[in-house]
């Protein structure tokens, strides 16, 4: 009787005592942000450094940056050379726990097929990341390697609530490959198939080629692949390099940048070539993130005579993408929206 | 795409900067306030900055009339931080105990509280943009977009300094009299800061609207290096009006078009040819100026040699540091690829220690598959390794369509592609469906049916001589 009491209330205690302490998650992007949410649930309490509509390039030291890491159990960083700034905040948070390496660190984009390693590092070519292209969220199917991630980094911190953590992680890539290829798709191919055949660029012909029960595959698309169909093959120039993975998977065609090399500001040569490129292509669309002075790019499109969609390239960055699941309607609706007006004109 | 196409709004806007800044340039000079500029550029920029955080977007109207207000208010800051009568000598005469009356002791030149307000302005841009996270803005005030002008902002522009432009036509008297020569304006009975601000004001109001086109290091140099050449060459202000003119247009036009064709950023590329420009012009007029040319030529070669062979050397030893910091940034390069190689393989291998299970059991069946076939990564590449096999050996090819069609992971469309397959092969489907659940009874069963027809099938069936049945 006394050791059923004794454990009654050991257990009391240990439940009481996780109830009260939240896990404190500290993560870069505001991308990462919403996933982690999302995975940890209740048990998460998150904080995000890069503000959706801020350069993740650059973070201007701020004390209260050092003070929130120091009491971070978990940090999430893309792992990448995209956060040059983190590894010295770390350094003055004096948090050994959440070093690179050590449990209370993940990096988000393990696992991720990274694309755009470059062949030659130069500094000659302006901002290049040496690992590839680190603006990883842009994709939604990459959010599922995030979430993973994440999970693995919460379960480590947190065991005791592994199984939660693995049940919202189901969830959110469920929600990830309806919302992506409709769930009529999901259910007759899989998320797993499904997400490799997109990454590799094969889904559509795949779609295309096969039938099942009397209709094509390609006509049970749904979510934003079937959204974003009109924009597949379609050209556009953008600002800077950050749209890689959304580009992609969404089969829009990146023709050029107005920056002449990442991170350079235009010069006239380059614009001029742009322009040429853009008559000769009768390029009418323009994308750019709005951390980027939006005045300029309008200015940019103006001289080029073409539609200028200005999003936030993170949640956060605007009212209308709370999350990292709504950007992706965002950026999606937006883009068609001005492929149909530049249509028209 | 041709230069004109794409250069000519530029250059026109840096002609109707060059038109007005010249002649407020000389003013400048004479006033000895040179750093004005910078700073009244600063105060504006921080109005925009401070009108982005009530959500004002910077480049619409409402910014400008933001920034016009800060602006003013810098004029006024500038008008009352003038010496009490502003010149050197006689005003020092006059107050030498440095507290007369108002305005600042003689003892602190003006430029200091310009400099000072400068200063103070600009971390204030950085304090707001830390609230407002538009830190690309402030990196845009300093260099501008020049390139991006439209021909509608060329004219407006050129409207609006043409107001500027006729109101210090006809003040020219007092305006002038009050840069020049305090002291007797006073004595004429000019209130001497009233005069400054009004001045402030509409010199203010250019830079204002030129900084947001130009950049602040433009600007700067449009206003001080046309006005230095012609304090050079002369002193009256019609000629040195002219000159500036003449020069601003002319280096301006070089600038324009070695950016063109170097393919740099322009901005940048004219303030640096003005550079050149003024040394190149200095040289000429020292060499002319002097008692004797020959002496001077002499000086001046002196000093060409010096530099080039300071530049020699400077060239040597930063090809040597570079060699030596390139060296460690490689070794920097390597550490960092291999920690990334030895955390993706520490990934890889967490990953494949978690084998899939090799057996699965449905109904009465335990089946097992090869792990070629376990380590693709989903059903559509397994499918595609099962009809390779079918295609050379039909036991081996139906043993794993046993498997695969009693996964339950596999998805429904893939089992009807298998279930094809099968009917291919053998020309019945045992029943199955793709649609039920594999551990379903009537599935099961026909699996179970299936796999005894498998097993009767002899060893090696169908083989293709040399490739093993199995995968």
């Amino acid at each position: 009787m006394q050791r059923y009491v004794i454990s009654v209330l050991t257990v009391l205690l240990l439940t009481g005592a996780a109830w009260a302490k939240k896990t404190r998650v500290v993560v870069t992007s505001s991308a990462y942000d919403s996933i982690a949410r999302y995975v940890g649930g209740d048990t998460v309490e998150v904080t995000h450094i890069v503000k959706g509509q801020q350069d993740p390039h650059i973070v201007r030291p701020k004390p209260s940056l050092a003070v929130m890491l120091s009491k971070a159990d978990l940090f999430v960083a893309t792992g990448m050379d995209l956060e040059m700034w983190a590894p010295a905040l770390v350094d003055m948070s004096n948090n050994p726990n959440i070093r690179s390496g050590q449990k209370g660190y993940v990096s988000a984009s393990a696992g991720v097929p990274i694309i755009e390693k470059p062949i030659t590092i130069s500094r000659a070519e302006g901002d290049v990341h040496i690992f590839g292209n680190p603006h990883i969220h842009t994709s939604p199917l990459n959010g599922k390697f995030i979430a993973e991630n994440i999970c693995t980094g919460l379960k480590k911190i947190d065991p005791a609530h592994a199984a939660l953590f693995d049940k919202n992680l189901a969830r959110f890539k469920d929600e990830v490959d309806r919302r992506t290829f409709g769930p009529e798709l999901v259910k007759m191919l899989g998320g797993k198939v499904l997400t490799r055949l997109a990454q590799r660029g094969k889904l559509i012909p795949f779609l295309e080629k096969k039938t099942y029960k009397g209709k094509k595959l390609i006509d049970r698309l749904g979510g934003w692949m079937k959204k974003a169909l009109p924009l597949r093959g379609r050209k556009v120039v953008a600002y800077h390099k950050n749209w890689s993975y959304f580009s992609e998977l969404f089969g829009l065609d990146i023709v050029d940048y107005m920056e002449p090399k990442p991170g350079i500001p235009p010069t006239p040569g380059h614009v001029a070539a742009v322009i040429a490129k853009m008559r000769e292509l009768n390029i009418k669309v323009m994308l750019a993130a709005n951390y980027f002075d939006v005045g300029r790019v309008n200015k940019v499109a103006e001289r080029v005579n073409a539609r200028a969609v200005i999003v936030a390239l993170a949640p956060g960055g605007e009212k209308a993408i709370p999350t990292f699941l709504d950007q992706f309607d965002v950026w999606i609706d937006r883009l068609v929206a001005a492929f149909k007006k530049a249509g028209e004109a | 795409m041709n230069i004109l196409e794409l250069m000519a709004a530029p250059f026109a806007e840096c002609m109707v900067l060059v038109g007005i800044h010249t002649y407020l340039g000389i003013h400048v000079l004479r006033r000895r306030v040179i750093f004005v500029d910078l700073a009244l550029a600063q105060i504006a920029a921080l109005g925009t900055m401070v009108g982005f955080l009530f959500g004002i977007m910077p480049e619409t109207s409402a910014a400008l009339i933001v920034s016009m207000m800060f602006t003013f208010f810098g004029a006024a800051v500038f008008a009352l931080s003038r010496g009490r009568i502003g010149h050197r000598g006689q005003a020092s005469k006059e107050g030498k105990d440095g507290k007369s009356a108002r305005g600042m002791p003689e003892r602190i030149p003006q430029e200091a509280v310009i400099g000072l307000v400068y200063a103070i302005t600009a971390a204030t841009a950085v304090l707001v943009v830390e609230k407002t996270q538009g830190a690309e803005h402030l990196k845009d005030i300093l260099v501008g977009s020049i390139l991006w002008v439209k021909w509608s902002d060329v004219g407006m522009a050129a409207g609006a300094y043409a107001v500027i432009g006729a109101l210090h036509f006809v003040f020219r008297r007092q305006f002038l009299l009050i840069s020049e020569d305090p002291e007797e304006a006073a004595r004429q009975g000019l209130t001497i800061r009233a005069w400054d601000f009004f001045f402030y004001v509409t010199f203010g109001f250019v830079i204002t609207f030129s900084t947001r086109v130009a950049g602040v290091l433009l600007v700067f140099v449009f206003l001080v290096a046309p006005a230095i050449m012609a304090f050079l060459v002369t002193s009256r202000l019609l000629h040195q009006l002219l000159i500036g003119w003449g020069m601003g247009t002319v280096v301006t036009l070089l600038g324009l078009m070695l950016s063109y064709v170097f393919d740099l950023p322009s901005g940048p590329s004219v303030v640096a040819f003005y550079g050149i420009a003024l040394t190149l012009g200095a040289l000429l007029f020292y060499v002319i100026r002097a008692p004797s040319t020959r002496r001077a030529v002499a000086w001046v070669g002196t000093g060409a040699v010096g530099t080039a062979a300071a530049a020699g050397l400077f060239y040597l030893g930063a090809t040597l540091l570079a060699g030596t910091s390139l060296a460690l940034d490689r070794e920097h390069l390597r550490v960092a690829s291999e920690t990334t190689r030895a955390n993706a393989e520490r990934t890889q291998k967490a990953a494949t220690s978690v084998r899939p299970t090799t057996t699965l059991t449905v109904g009465n069946l335990k089946l097992k598959a090869c792990q070629r076939y376990l380590a693709l990564p989903d059903a559509e590449t397994r499918l595609a390794l099962i009809e390779e096999i079918l295609g050379r050996c039909q036991r081996g090819g139906l043993k794993l369509i046993v498997v695969f069609l009693a996964d339950p992971s596999t998805p429904e469309f893939f089992r009807s592609e298998a279930i094809e397959l099968l009917r291919k092969s053998t020309g019945k489907d045992f029943g199955l469906s793709a649609e039920a659940t594999p551990d379903g009874a009537a599935n099961t069963a026909a699996l179970e049916k299936l796999q005894r027809h498998v097993e009767q099938l002899p060893p090696g069936a169908k083989e293709v001589k040399g490739s093993p049945c199995e995968c």
